[in-house]
């Protein structure tokens, strides 16, 4: 029920334009929305994978993989949901999409073949060198260290306020404030140096 | 990364203000034509958005096993939106269900307002064996139930042609037949229909009126209905 509100009011709110699509879409920028989608779509990904020759463990591992990649679409302004029942559509596709991927692998070439029909290829993929600069940046975040990973998380993906972050460290929302952006610069002068590094 | 190093803080929230869509739509409408005119900008806001995107992205990867270690206590939720058209559609048809209920047995009754047909598979396995299989699922889902079960018939038997022919036969209503196959597919320890197949028995038994018998099958089934169900029938 609360997914569908959320859907709603961005497909009411979607009015004003933004050439491009820069902006993050406004119904998914909500941890709450995020998790209730992953949960409430697992089950049947798990039955379509099981049905067709896969592990609970995979089934697991190739849901993730999908999930992440219609997160970033739906991130990157590249698919836009108009109701529940389009989204489930376009993630259970990507799954369907990332199976019938790993079948064809040469540890399954002989033994399953699976109908063509189900893959479809309107689902736009991220460029190789996007690919790389996203997961460039995930690598270097993790080396962030834990206090600059904590702040960074809780404000761009729990979109905790300044405020809330300050009272959990003890600082000011003013320290706070500061500390956010010395954490995405000291994270983008890690990323220029690999750069750099690739470069010599 | 833009070959200039640093960008300072205030110009950083801006952009940040910007891709979070919290400018006002005065500042948004400034943002735009400097970022038109702007190439170095452009490329900052770029930059910008792909290292958040990366940020929320390890976020989210590093949450996900959480997410997934609540699914088994999740709630159940309605799935499908209604919209106010099919409240109308629904209003009539639940006339014409009350209308048909007060003059059946109360077996019946129950089954009526409990029984939908299994939805079906999306989708098949491939192989030629399937091909036939997915052929005739698509008669199924079309409620030929008579032409599915001519096909299914000649297909090597698994769980899953056991609990769809026990599904097509429910949707005959002939329910000793359904019953037979429902059996086989709860008798497979590995079978994925068990659950369903359990509620399905049940309503199999429902139908004969052999209420008593149906109990422990809608006990073991995970229906989101079953707890409904099963008040009913204990009364």
């Amino acid at each position: 029920m609360y997914l569908f509100a959320m859907i709603d009011k961005k497909v009411s709110e979607s009015s004003p334009a933004d050439p491009g699509g820069l902006i993050m879409p406004s119904w998914f920028n909500n941890e709450t929305t995020i998790k209730e989608i992953y949960m409430k779509n697992y089950p049947a990904a798990k039955k379509y994978i099981l049905l067709n020759k896969g592990t609970d463990e995979q089934a697991k591992d190739i849901y993730q993989e999908a999930f992440i990649a219609m997160w970033r679409n739906i991130r990157l302004n590249r698919f836009e949901s108009r109701n529940e029942h389009s989204l489930k559509s376009y993630l259970l596709q990507i799954v369907k999409n990332k199976w019938i991927d790993h079948l064809r692998s040469a540890q399954y070439r002989n033994t399953v073949l699976l109908n063509d029909s189900d893959v479809e290829n309107n689902i736009e993929e991220p460029s190789p060198e996007e690919q790389e600069r996203i997961s460039l940046i995930k690598r270097h975040f993790k080396d962030l260290g834990d206090t600059c990973k904590e702040v960074l998380q809780r404000f761009y993906y729990n979109k905790e306020s300044l405020r809330a972050i300050a009272g959990i460290f003890n600082w000011t929302e003013a320290t706070a404030r500061n500390n956010k952006y010395r954490c995405i610069e000291r994270l983008r002068k890690s990323l220029q140096q690999n750069q750099y590094l690739d470069s010599k | 990364m833009t070959a200039n190093n640093q960008i300072p803080q205030e110009r950083f929230e801006e952009i940040e203000r910007f891709l979070q869509g919290r400018m006002s739509p005065e500042e948004e409408s400034g943002f735009r034509q400097r970022l038109s005119a702007d190439g170095d900008l452009s490329k900052e806001v770029e930059d910008v958005r792909i290292l958040l995107v990366g940020i929320e992205e390890s976020a989210l990867e590093e949450r996900l096993d959480a997410y997934h270690g609540q699914i088994s206590v999740a709630p159940a939720t309605p799935f499908y939106r209604r919209a106010w058209l099919a409240a109308a559609v629904i209003g009539f048809l639940i006339i014409g269900a009350w209308w048909l209920l007060q003059s059946a047995p109360v077996n019946k009754q129950l089954f009526t307002e409990y029984f939908h047909p299994d939805p079906g598979l999306a989708t098949s396995m491939g192989s030629a064996e399937n091909y036939a299989f997915e052929r005739a699922m698509v008669d199924y889902k079309t409620g030929k139930y008579n032409e599915a079960l001519k096909a299914w018939k000649q297909l090597q038997a698994s769980d899953t042609l056991d609990y769809f022919i026990g599904s097509a036969y429910l949707g005959l209503k002939k329910s000793d037949s359904a019953a037979v196959y429902f059996r086989k597919v709860i008798a497979d320890d590995q079978s994925l229909f068990r659950e369903d197949a359990n509620w399905y028995l049940g309503l199999s038994l429902l139908l004969e009126n052999r209420m008593t018998e149906a109990i422990p099958y809608i006990e073991q089934s995970s229906h989101n209905e079953k707890e409904s169900l099963l008040s009913k029938l204990k009364q």
